[in-house]
């Protein structure tokens, strides 16, 4: 039976059509004064307020209901404990454990994992001091100064998005080093930057859970290439500028980086999760060890607040019911991510591989299709930009959209150039009072305005309003505060796929492609070849023709 | 004339001994880490040839003294001389603005340290503030006379100045400090008077001036290592231009001997905060700091990265000959750089063990040896980072015997390249080398400093 035949289903369901289709999000907040300190709770330094959702108590109630009846805690319970969580590839997903502190003793196939995990962080720790210390060098004896990480979707994305929302936190002696990001298969960001980097100087991290992914092995083999006009000796091409991160050993081997520069993680890190494993090694760069350790200790204590806290004061658990609320009753299929700080440009990407990438899935566990939606289509930028982007589509066009926002409330607390403490204090303060403007035009529309100014305007001048959203505040950006945020969004999505009762850890539907690439790759090496579908041939004959008249 | 000085350094004492000797009645004042009981002895702790018999001996005249009692040095003095590190800048002005309030009256002051360019301007406001503050009358003048003692010369340059700059502002002390110098400017008048600001902006231009010179020269040594020319030769070349001169063109593995103190090149360093850096001397400095492991380099290079578990023999751990002192020696520098690839270090130099022992405490990867031949037994390379007089001419041929790979690198180019390939050793300078030596070419180089 499917979760949508089910009672506590079927009751939201219900529960939808009577009380709250008909409905505004204006009516809940006239009839009930109460609705911030009802719908909203905090953990830490964050605060989550989602009083702007489409809720009444009969709605919260309902939905753990049917948390209660999906059976939540002990999935949570399976999960912290190492079960195999993740069926089909026959693993557990113990990125928490990444970020637990020493003393673990969760069993991965009777062995503790804890002491391998520690193991690895002090490995990386012994790397984070020869490069601060300057003792790391290249083929030339000069200490190294570019640190060029190599890797795609976790092994990018993840790092990439930390170390610039974590730039402010830069480790004193991290100060001479400069990091850079390069995941595209069609070497775009390597092509520039090799450009302008020196052999004798720059470090190459090559980031791959599998070490077969074809997008990083291009980069890294471009890289090699690169190093080797100025390198004659491969040994020291290898154990000067390249390190390995990588849950297949023996691959690295293969690639030829040495062991001493190979740190390890497990098959039991799925890849978007891996920022807290040794593919953090940017973070930790950047960051250095000590405070590296208090970006985990901030996911720990959310780990904590997870398990422990009650359904209805428990941050992950909220927004994912807040998530199945919208997409599975109220039918939106838009969710947007918005925060109100330039220092998190790349959180929504990232979000974008955690959430559809984990519960972008039709099938149950048990090999069912679902006859309900899934993770809804995800996407954000920077709301103060988005303002003067997309938002026209969220406050006038014809798709619902959930909205989360996301600020901080202290900015500008340290040091800033001369003479820009005050104004920038001030656009802080703008920011935050755009954050709380686009929320409430989302949810009252034209009755924002009083009365008086709501008469006389033209129809594609009114605003209708009634879009919910979800507004989270953290004290400051700290690398604990993010930890959490992002720990946080981890386990809501393992809350949304127990109840839509699919597997938030394999990601079968990238390995197709991948596979036709290959197939695809090889066949246009063969001037015969054909693909069988009009379309294929059509653009691989056009690529050929142009091709042969830059030869020719 | 009754002095005050503040500050025991190099700068301090050759002043408070001259202006002694010259009849003035002398009361200097150690800073922190000078002691004013071993200084009446004349037990001095800068390393200045003659320095310490001469301060005794005006010692014994009664014409200087040390004291430690700040009261007692504030009241004694008709002018102030201050002459304290480059850093004190904040427990100097706090200095000054005590002495302003302790004592009444007129104040005239002599700054002589290397504080960034403006700050005698800054301190004379601060202590006219303070004397405001307080209610203490008299007039307040901060002048300022930049040090330009070389170590090792600094008495001579004392004595016999080609010029002395002075900076004023237009107070009345410029009268006093004039006839206080009048001794050392009787041959024609070399006193250069303009105001502080310029005076010390002045010093500054010169410091980067010789700063760029040496690191021109640095450089030009790289390239010749790759374009396999003598440095030595280019050197010589140079200086022979009248409009280069000889000085500050001697390439080398890191300041020191007649080079800068690492205090003066922090100067270069400090304009003031809302002036634009010099882009020019901010690569001047950049490439300083690369050549203080230039020996590292070649030895890395020379091993293709392959350092851990080597050993090594290291000659020189003085910042500079006859001196025991490793303040910003490169040799310091080259100590940890060898150690973090995990390389075994013996060490002979003939003054500095101790200091060097007691920085780094015992550590099996440092072997301090009693002689430099111990040094180099079972060594697989010489490094040499001082140019003491004893390793100019050394027993080769026992080298040559100790050494487990004859290979020399030779961060003072003391030998002759052509000739330690002839004995059978690769021989490493900066700037020149036995690997680019051709048999029978004539050999130019034999003239050592």
């Amino acid at each position: 039976m499917s979760v949508r035949q089910s009672a506590a289903w079927q009751a939201l369901q219900d529960h939808y059509t009577r009380e709250i289709a008909a409905g505004t999000l204006r009516d809940l907040f006239q009839s009930d004064n109460a609705r911030f300190s009802q719908f909203s709770t905090s953990h830490g330094d964050l605060l989550l307020d989602y009083s702007k959702q489409r809720i009444t108590d009969t709605t919260m109630t309902l939905l753990c209901d049917l948390l209660l009846q999906q059976d939540l805690a002990s999935w949570i319970d399976r999960l912290f404990a190492g079960a195999r969580v993740n069926e089909s590839e026959d693993r557990a997903a113990l990125h928490s454990a990444l970020r637990a502190p020493q003393g673990l003793k969760t069993r991965v196939d009777g062995v503790e994992i804890g002491p391998a995990i520690q193991d690895n962080l002090a490995r990386m720790g012994q790397i984070v001091a020869r490069l601060h210390q300057g003792h790391w060098r290249g083929f030339s004896g000069k200490a190294i100064t570019d640190v060029v990480n190599l890797g795609v979707g976790g092994s990018d994305l993840g790092p990439h998005m930390v170390c610039h929302a974590l730039e402010e936190f830069r480790h004193g002696a991290a100060q001479e080093l400069r990091f850079h990001f390069v995941s595209s298969i069609d070497g775009s960001q390597l092509a520039e930057i090799l450009r302008h980097l020196n052999q004798e100087t720059t470090l190459f991290i090559f980031s791959s859970k599998s070490f077969t992914t074809i997008d990083t092995l291009a980069n890294a083999e471009t890289a090699r290439q690169w190093l080797a006009t100025k390198i004659d000796n491969p040994r020291v091409l290898m154990s000067q500028h390249f390190i390995g991160c990588s849950a297949k050993p023996e691959k690295m081997s293969e690639w030829g980086i040495p062991v001493a520069n190979q740190l390890q993680f497990w098959d039991w890190v799925g890849g978007r999760y891996s920022l807290w494993s040794v593919i953090g090694l940017p973070i930790a760069l950047l960051l250095g060890m000590p405070t590296f350790r208090e970006f985990l200790q901030g996911a720990y204590e959310m780990d904590c607040h997870f398990r422990d806290a009650p359904l209805t004061q428990n941050m992950p658990v909220l927004m994912a019911l807040m998530g199945i609320w919208n997409g599975n009753f109220i039918g939106v299929k838009g969710h947007a991510i918005l925060p109100y700080d330039g220092r998190l440009k790349l959180f929504p990407a990232y979000l974008g591989q955690l959430e559809m990438e984990s519960n972008g899935k039709s099938v149950t566990r048990s090999g069912e299709g679902v006859d309900y939606e899934t993770c809804p289509i995800l996407w954000g930028e920077v709301g103060p930009n988005a303002q003067h982007a997309f938002y026209q589509l969220l406050h006038q066009g014809t798709q619902p959209v959930y909205c989360d926002f996301l600020a901080p409330v202290l900015r500008y607390q340290h040091d800033e150039a001369d003479g820009t403490h005050a104004p920038l204090l001030e656009q802080q303060q703008l920011a935050l009072a755009n954050c709380l403007a686009q929320s409430r035009v989302l949810m009252l529309g034209d009755h924002a305005l009083d009365e008086s100014q709501q008469a006389g305007r033209r129809p594609d001048q009114c605003y209708s309003g009634n879009q919910p959203s979800t507004t989270l505040l953290y004290r400051e950006l700290t690398p604990k505060n993010l930890g959490a945020l992002i720990a946080l969004y981890e386990n809501k999505v393992f809350v949304e796929s127990v109840v839509w009762e699919i597997n938030p850890f394999d990601q079968w539907g990238v390995e197709l492609g991948k596979q036709i690439a290959n197939k695809t790759h090889a066949a246009m090496q063969d001037p015969q070849a054909s693909f069988g579908d009009a379309s294929t041939d059509g653009l691989l004959a056009h690529i050929r023709a142009v091709a042969q008249e830059v030869q020719g | 004339m009754k002095i005050s000085i503040y500050g025991c350094g190099l700068t301090g004492l050759v002043t408070a001994w001259a202006l002694a000797e010259a009849g003035n009645d002398v009361l200097a004042m150690p800073c922190k880490g000078e002691l004013a009981g071993a200084l009446n002895e004349g037990a001095i702790h800068v390393d200045e040839p003659t320095l310490s018999g001469k301060i005794r001996m005006q010692v014994e005249q009664g014409r200087l003294r040390f004291s430690t009692r700040q009261d007692e040095v504030f009241a004694h003095g008709h002018l102030h001389f201050l002459a304290v590190p480059g850093d004190y800048y904040s427990a100097a002005q706090a200095l000054l603005e005590q002495l302003s309030v302790t004592v009444d009256g007129p104040l005239t002051v002599i700054n002589q340290s290397t504080f960034p360019v403006g700050s005698t301007a800054k301190l004379s406001d601060r202590v006219r503030n303070a004397r405001q503050a307080c209610g203490v009358g008299g007039e307040v003048d901060l002048l300022c006379l930049p040090s330009f003692m070389q170590e090792g010369s600094a008495i001579d340059n004392f004595l016999r100045p080609n010029r002395i700059l002075v900076g004023a502002d237009g107070g009345h002390g410029l009268v006093q400090l004039k006839e206080v110098l009048r001794p050392f400017n009787r041959n024609h008048d070399q006193l250069m008077v303009m105001p502080t600001k310029a005076a010390e902006f002045t010093k500054y231009a010169i410091n980067g001036m010789l700063a760029t010179k040496l690191s021109f020269m640095n450089e030009m040594a790289n390239l010749a290592d790759q374009l396999e020319v003598d440095i030595e030769q280019v050197r010589q070349g140079v200086g022979s231009d009248r409009r280069i001169g000889f000085d500050y063109i001697y390439p080398g593995c890191g300041f020191g001997g007649q080079s800068f103190s690492e205090d003066v090149m922090t100067l270069v360093e400090t304009v003031e905060a809302k002036v634009e850096d010099s882009f020019l001397l901010s690569t001047v400095m950049q490439t300083n700091r690369q050549q203080k492991e230039v020996l590292f380099r070649k030895l890395w290079r020379y091993w293709q990265a392959d350092l851990s578990g080597r050993t090594v023999a290291l000659w020189g751990g003085a910042f500079k000959p006859n001196t025991d002192s490793i303040d910003n020696a490169p040799a310091l520098m080259l100590l940890e750089a060898l150690w973090a690839q995990g390389v075994t270090v013996k060490l002979y130099d003939p003054k500095a063990m101790r200091s060097l022992a007691q920085r780094y405490g015992a550590r099996p990867d440092l072997l301090l040896c009693d002689s430099a031949y111990q040094a180099l037994e079972g060594a697989e390379a010489l490094l040499i980072a001082t140019e003491w007089k004893e390793f100019w001419s050394p027993d080769f041929a026992r080298m040559m015997g100790l050494l487990k790979d004859p290979v020399i690198f030779d961060g003072r180019n003391m030998y002759d390249p052509c000739y330690m390939k002839q004995l059978g050793f690769r021989y490493f300078g900066v700037g020149r080398s036995s690997d680019h030596c051709q048999e029978n070419s004539p050999d130019n180089s034999s003239d050592n400093k």
